[in-house]
């Protein structure tokens, strides 16, 4: 999740060097085309053969992704940004391969306040958020099934 | 211009700012259209902006002339609450290529409480934030099924 300072511009992403003031979301979103509370968990598991007791592991990446960095352009990040109801080809929405479960993806902006040094409430900030969950069996590094839940954040 | 980039960083596999959580931070109804994820004093750290995060994360060399983005990251925290509803647009995603297909529903999602805190370090005094409002930019809720899943269990049938 990200802050800005709503009265400063933020610029588009041209591709240049030093992109000021670039959001997350701004940032993943251009460069998608370069390449990408107390709560009972009732889960109706996917049916999968072989599927081990729940258990920790270590989830693997997703293959593909983004190279948004375009002073390293082979610098490869495994995550798309989030789709929308236009977007063509729709870009994967987990962060984890080998997967089969539940993802979510919240992408949303808004206002806030700034605190800084203790005291009162001293700026005005936007944000903006992509943050997601997948829940459910993967296959991890070890080679194993495990159940598990992640956030991305 | 962009002041603060809370993220947990990318494991050395290369998973993308995805950590484990507790399993009873997400609550999933699929069938109704909703679900709920929700994490408190979550341990993040703060790259002031993504370029920054992304070029530590990475271990980008950066070429000569270009950067330094941002200072060290600090540790953060960060808590929200998430609430997906509704039943909208339904789409049925297969992708041979990427290797994942998915039945996802399209529709909004809200953020009920959402707050930073970091205390002071690295030069930087401490920091909190805590959101007024939010709108919804686009919200996903799907079954996916990627990798070994997908070529195992093409015809499952189990999307709904």
């Amino acid at each position: 999740m990200s802050f800005s300072d709503p009265r400063l511009t933020i610029l588009n992403y041209q591709g240049h060097v030093h992109p000021p003031g670039i959001s997350r979301r701004q940032f993943l979103g251009v460069t998608a085309s370069a390449t990408g509370l107390a709560l009972g968990a009732q889960l109706a598991w996917p049916r999968v053969a072989h599927a081990d007791p729940p258990g920790t592991g270590t989830p693997k990446p997703i293959p593909g992704g983004i190279k948004p960095l375009p002073f390293a352009p082979n610098a490869l990040f495994h995550v798309f940004p989030p789709p929308n109801t236009e977007t063509t080809p729709f870009p994967e929405p987990s962060a984890i391969t080998d997967f089969n479960g539940f993802v979510g993806i919240s992408h949303v902006k808004g206002n806030g306040v700034g605190i800084t040094g203790g005291g009162i409430p001293d700026t005005t900030l936007t944000y903006d958020i992509d943050n997601r969950f997948m829940t459910g069996e993967f296959i991890g590094t070890d080679g194993r099934h495990h159940r598990g839940t992640f956030g991305f954040i | 211009m962009q002041t603060h980039d809370f993220n947990p960083g990318i494991n050395a596999n290369g998973v993308f700012w995805t950590v484990p959580i507790p399993d009873n931070a997400v609550d999933v109804q699929f069938g109704a259209g909703e679900a709920f994820m929700a994490l408190n004093n979550f341990a993040v750290s703060d790259y002031f902006n993504i370029v920054n995060a992304l070029v530590r994360q990475g271990n980008v060399t950066l070429p000569p002339g270009v950067g330094p983005f941002g200072p060290d990251d600090i540790p953060a925290r960060v808590s929200f609450d998430i609430l997906w509803s509704g039943r909208g647009q339904k789409v049925h995603v297969k992708d041979a290529t990427a290797g994942f297909r998915g039945t996802y529903l399209l529709d909004t999602s809200t953020v009920l409480s959402l707050s930073a805190s970091e205390a002071a370090a690295g030069g930087q005094p401490s920091f909190q934030f805590f959101a007024t409002s939010s709108t919804n930019e686009f919200s996903l809720l799907g079954h996916e099924r990627n990798g070994r899943f997908f070529s195992q269990s093409d015809d499952g049938g189990d999307d709904d």
